[in-house]
């Protein structure tokens, strides 16, 4: 009892902190409030609409395509340049550092970067586009091609937090495991395929998990570079909430989107908990 | 991890590929730092690098104060988060 008097201020401030939120969050979401009147209840009329438009699963199928670019894109980049600097290379310590500055960088300076590259005809990419004959190569203004960079922007940015988490599982290994392998005759690719990648098994779901939520939740990369557009082709279930909240002011289904969002991430994140578990078990 | 090979030959490649991918990667930053250090449109600085546009940011806007917010804001949250 005395155990339970002890912890209650802190469970106190936990709900206060993290559940009011979400219970205010979830009231707005079945009533038709905007943001400067809170509205009249209106059951789960919200996410009816939400559910049946079209923009929702535009919206979530470019969630998904940029979510799973970001997830392995940035994974495979950052273990292919972990596994690099491994080895026995000058200067290892100065790559480390400047391969970091994609991720410390602030991301409106990135993005800022991204479009004065790519933005206008007399950027450096399209100028480069059209020197190899793809004359008129718009990356922004093309729906295909403005995906594309976005998902090449989130790889980019995100590369150097894989590349941290798998240089650190990959320190962990234990060479004499490699030593033996060699001793088997075990070639290169066995030997990444069949000791590397299980013994860095555990970092990679963890890895895949958080960057599942960073990519989902990732609102200025995209809302920075395009903006959702052109024609709403970049548009993420999160700049998509953003855009119905604020600039549509319609509170309830942003906020319905966003919860619909929430759900489906921690589907997600207990899949890959539950992978990381039988990793780690198995 | 992966035994590092000592082999002159190996590393050197090695060496060369994650220059390669270092520099790609800061491509997007680098251009923006020299754009940065470039002369401004309306300018009567003539020589190609110019400090100007960094001299204008702390003389003709409240830069400190963006400066000293976002030290604060991130104190303030390391503090909160320790807790």
């Amino acid at each position: 009892m005395t155990l339970l008097a002890l912890a209650v201020p802190s469970l106190v401030l936990l709900l206060l902190i993290n559940l009011y939120p979400v219970i205010y969050a979830g009231l707005e979401s079945v009533r038709n409030g905007d943001l400067v009147s809170p509205g009249v209840f209106v059951g789960f009329a919200n996410y009816a609409n939400v559910l049946t438009s079209h923009q929702f699963w535009a919206s979530a199928s470019f969630t998904v395509i940029f979510t799973v670019t970001g997830v392995f894109g940035s994974w495979a980049v950052g273990l292919a340049v972990a596994l690099l600097l491994q080895t026995k290379i000058p200067a290892r310590g100065v790559f480390k550092v400047l391969l970091l500055l994609p991720w410390v960088v602030p991301v409106v300076v990135s993005a800022t970067s991204w479009n004065f590259l790519v933005a206008t005809p007399q950027s450096p990419l399209p100028e480069l586009a059209s020197a190899l004959g793809f004359p008129n190569t718009l990356f922004l203004a093309n729906s295909t091609l403005a995906k594309v960079t976005v998902c090449v922007f989130k790889v980019w940015i995100s590369f150097p937090f894989m590349m941290m988490i798998m240089s650190s599982a990959l320190s962990a290994v234990d060479v004499n495991v490699y030593e033996a392998a060699r001793v088997d005759g075990a070639n290169a690719w066995q030997t990444f395929t069949r000791i590397t990648m299980p013994l860095i098994a555990r970092s990679t779901y963890i890895s895949w998990i958080l960057m599942t939520i960073f990519c989902v939740n990732d609102f200025p990369t995209i809302f920075l570079l395009t903006g959702g557009g052109p024609n709403n082709s970049t548009m993420s279930l999160i700049v998509l909430a953003y855009v119905t909240v604020f600039e549509n002011l319609q509170v309830g289904p942003g906020v319905a989107i966003a919860f619909l969002m929430t759900a489906t991430l921690v589907i997600i994140s207990v899949v890959l908990y539950r992978q990381l578990r039988k990793a780690h078990t198995g | 991890m992966t035994q590092p090979r000592t082999g002159s030959r190996g590393q050197w490649w090695r060496f060369a590929l994650i220059a390669v991918i270092t520099a790609i990667a800061l491509v997007p930053t680098g251009a923006v730092v020299l754009e940065a250090l470039k002369p401004g449109l309306g300018s009567n600085v003539t020589s190609s690098f110019t400090l100007q546009n960094f001299t204008e940011v702390f003389t003709q806007t409240d830069v400190l104060t963006w400066l000293r917010n976002s030290i604060m804001v991130t104190i303030v949250t390391m503090l909160l988060r320790e807790l």
